[in-house]
């Protein structure tokens, strides 16, 4: 009725060990690739941040430089932090050129610039984005650049468009 | 016979016994010791990997929510004063009994207007003195009865927006309008008994109220009969309507008067939970998102007194299992008008 082998044994060391350190190499695999689809989650939702807010600006950009052509030669700015006005055009009305740099400015602050931007305080934009902004007189054309960085990795989002 | 099978079988399972090579308790030990840190590791890693899925779950809902939000102010401030010609050339035309400067609704002479709040002030409630209030009669349009908007509801110190101007949905004339009488569409369009909208051919913009619609030969007709209500139609201005009586250029068009408000207020669901709220031209308002605490409203100015754009800064909130507070999350986004 019971006939056991009898060269049956049971599992060495060895083979214990090889087998713990295949199913730790299965699960380690199986939360990189869970990690790394958050990741991926994470870099997607850059990218629409990005990309909402580099539309928002060639749009402002478009509608100032239709009713205030003159401002085309100021109209682009570079990277870094946003320069401040000192004038809040949301309270008062701005003259043209100050609208044009409080404009830039509440835009820039919308990225990440919470420490030097009052009127965005309590934002935390993780990471935070810089950009860069240039308009070609000739052409009319709007060249803008994001950039931020995850996970030390620099990523980049490049946005046209063209004046009416 | 029982017994001697018992004994041959207890003697069988002795001989297996001593002939097999199991593990020795130091063996077994270490196995164990192994086997509970793989265990204890694989459960951090996976608790850790749950506790990550739930936190992106909850900045994507937040995420969501307020880009389901960012793109309803879009849209909306995208079409304000929208008066179907891409210009604002054409002059206002009231066929209406009513000022239009006093129901928000219409109020096409002002593309959108920003009622900001006093956050020190405890207690807040807009003056929205211009919405209509009720009037009497027995008129189920929400125009001639109450604006539906609860300012006891209404989140303290959060902003509320309103934009105006023509959907989108342009229906072409299809014979010249006559001063008094219907209007003569190949599609309706969704445009109902009561509904408001407008005839343009880019110098004027007529406005008027839909009495009733009536098909025939592929054609609709849309009734403008003047009313006794505070805005329907004006029997007078109807009949001095001749502006489009002759077709110059292109059009005339018909168009729906379309205005919405946007705000914050009490959920549906919890009097603690705030949501935005949409109300659309007549509708009654409705509870678009669950979880936006805060709306802060700032519209960019130029010397001229032009707008240029409006800032949008919304807070949205979201609770979790995993979290006592919920958790908040600040979104600002910068809308340039397109028709002003």
């Amino acid at each position: 009725m019971y006939s056991a082998s009898p060269e049956e044994s049971g599992l060495t060391l060895i083979e214990v060990l090889v087998a713990l350190l295949i199913l730790s190499l299965g699960a380690t695999s199986l939360m990189m690739a869970s990690a790394k689809s958050s990741g991926i989650a994470g870099e997607s939702f850059y990218y629409s941040t990005a990309l909402a807010a580099g539309s928002d600006l060639i749009e402002l950009q478009r509608t100032l430089l239709r009713r205030h052509p003159e401002l085309i030669g100021d109209a682009g700015f570079s990277k870094g932090p946003p320069v401040l006005s000192g004038q809040d055009c949301t309270v008062q009305p701005c003259e043209a050129t100050r609208l044009q740099i409080f404009v830039q400015s509440s835009w820039k602050c919308s990225l990440g610039y919470a420490e030097s931007c009052p009127q965005v305080a309590g934002l935390r934009r993780l990471p935070r984005f810089d950009a860069a902004c240039s308009v070609e007189p000739t052409s009319r054309e709007i060249r803008l650049q994001l950039e931020w960085q995850v996970r030390g990795r620099s990523r980049q989002l490049a946005l046209g468009g063209r004046l009416p | 016979m029982a017994g001697e099978g018992a004994k041959s079988a207890v003697g069988a399972w002795r001989s297996v016994a001593v002939r097999q090579d199991g593990v020795t308790l130091v063996e077994l030990l270490v196995s164990l010791t192994l086997s509970s840190l793989t265990l204890i590791t694989a459960m951090e890693l996976l608790g850790g990997g749950m506790r990550l899925n739930a936190d992106t779950h909850v900045h994507s809902s937040l995420y969501d929510k307020a880009q389901h939000a960012m793109l309803l102010f879009g849209n909306a401030v995208k079409r304000a004063g929208f008066k179907g010609c891409g210009g604002d050339s054409a002059e206002l035309v009231s066929l209406l009994r009513a000022d239009l400067q006093s129901i928000p609704e219409l109020n096409l002479y002002q593309p959108y207007a920003i009622y900001e709040s006093n956050r020190d002030a405890p207690g807040w409630a807009p003056e929205l003195s211009e919405l209509p209030m009720r009037v009497g009669g027995k008129s189920i349009n929400a125009i001639d009865g109450r604006h539906g908007i609860r300012r006891d509801r209404l989140q303290q110190g959060s902003d509320l927006l309103v934009v105006r101007g023509l959907g989108f949905d342009i229906m072409e004339i299809t014979r010249p309008v006559a001063p008094e009488g219907a209007v003569h569409v190949v599609d309706r369009r969704g445009i109902r008994r009561g509904d408001y909208a407008a005839i343009t051919d880019c110098r004027y913009l007529e406005l008027h109220r839909v009495t009733g619609y009536g098909a025939s030969g592929g054609v609709v007709r849309l009734r403008r009969a003047h009313g006794l209500g505070r805005a329907d139609n004006h029997p007078v201005r109807l009949r001095e309507s001749l502006a489009f009586s002759s077709f110059e250029g292109l059009g005339p068009w018909l168009a729906p008067v379309e205005s919405e408000f946007f705000y914050v207020a009490a959920s549906h669901a919890s009097a603690e939970l705030p949501a935005l709220w949409r109300k659309q031209t007549q509708r009654r308002p409705v509870e678009v998102i669950e979880g936006i605490s805060d709306l802060d409203l700032a519209e960019l100015l130029d010397d001229d007194g032009h707008p240029l754009g409006v800032r949008v800064s919304l807070t949205a909130l979201t609770r979790s299992s995993s979290r006592q507070a919920p958790l908040e999350r600040r979104f600002i986004r910068h809308f340039a008008f397109k028709n002003l």
